[in-house]
């Protein structure tokens, strides 16, 4: 036999790749023990169970804040839908503004961070909304760190009721929309 | 005759370098999620597909396959790095296109300074794959040369 033709031999083949498909599955094997081995010798690996960028954000926070008024506060897409209704507080989204204008909750206003980072746009944030209204800040999901960032924006320019919704918008869609 | 050995020897050659740039591609990337560990679990969970669950096991687990099946493509047995790619390669192909399909913005912001857009990141993959199942057909060939002039 030729050696073009033990090449098209698709037996062989076959065993060939089910020793390779063995192979890459051993590896996988030992991928995990190496990067669980490695994840648990470094100084900032990474924590069992997943925590969001939210969350690790709220625990810092908190930590570092005595007075509960301080501690980050976050509202459930369900309480935050009643609030919204009621009309009872301000929602601000966060988000770039094509991402506001491809969707966002019904009576939100669109101040992206950026926009918030500068001393004239919180200047004109006071300037339409009062200290003392309820605010409800929103960013994409729960991996984005814009909420957070402006939760502590505005808890620091003396806005005193501030919430960041819960899932962000990605959440509030597949709920309502 | 002579035409035939040259074409071999100029598709040996690129092959070579083919392997060389793919493991360079996957030792960089594996390289940066073993150091960003939290960032790529991050950049994991914005695509709203994995389990939360299943996080942090495929964050410290993936960027160690990606290293080893780049390293395998210089070792006796290249094809399992080539196959470990193409494999890989399809499962991200598969992940960017759900996102995609759901209409999960994936450039808003939540990837911090890694922001591709998610078409983009799809084109690369799929040239990527190209490449390596082109060195896993081109390895196998090889090896069930071998193995047939041994029996």
């Amino acid at each position: 036999m030729s050696n073009s033709n033990n090449t098209r031999n698709p037996k062989l083949f076959f065993t060939l790749f089910l020793k390779d498909a063995a192979l890459f599955f051993a590896l996988i094997a030992i991928s995990g023990i190496i990067g669980l081995v490695f994840n648990s010798l470094r100084q900032n690996g990474v924590t069992f169970p997943y925590r969001t960028k939210l969350e690790r954000f709220s625990t810092s926070i908190n930590a570092s804040e005595e007075s509960a008024e301080h501690r980050l506060c976050k509202i459930s897409v369900e309480h935050a839908s009643k609030v919204s209704a009621s009309r009872a507080a301000v929602f601000i989204d966060v988000r770039p503004a094509a991402f506001f204008d491809a969707g966002h909750i019904s009576g939100a206003i669109s101040r992206p961070s950026e926009q918030l980072n500068r001393h004239e746009g919180i200047a004109k944030l006071k300037a339409t909304i009062k200290l003392n209204t309820p605010i409800v800040v929103y960013c994409e999901n729960n991996n984005c760190d814009r909420g957070g960032h402006v939760w502590h924006l505005l808890k620091q320019n003396g806005y005193q009721q501030v919430c960041v919704l819960d899932g962000g918008y990605s959440a509030w869609k597949s709920r309502y929309d | 005759m002579e035409k035939q050995i040259r074409l071999k020897k100029l598709e040996k050659l690129a092959a070579t370098l083919m392997k060389i740039t793919l493991a360079l591609i996957f030792l960089y990337a594996g390289t940066i999620k073993a150091v960003e560990t939290i960032e790529f679990a991050d950049t994991l969970m914005t695509y709203e597909i994995i389990n939360k669950q299943a996080i942090v096991p495929i964050a410290i687990t993936l960027p160690f396959i990606e290293i080893i099946i780049a390293l395998m493509l210089f070792s006796k047995r290249p094809s399992v790095g080539a196959m470990g790619m193409s494999i890989l390669l399809f499962v991200f192909i598969m992940i960017l296109s759900i996102a995609k399909w759901n209409g999960v913005n994936v450039d808003c912001g939540c990837f911090g300074s890694t922001e591709t857009k998610t078409e983009i990141s799809i084109i690369k993959n799929i040239i990527l794959i190209l490449l390596s199942a082109w060195i896993y057909r081109l390895e196998t060939k090889q090896l069930s040369t071998e193995a047939a002039v041994e029996l």
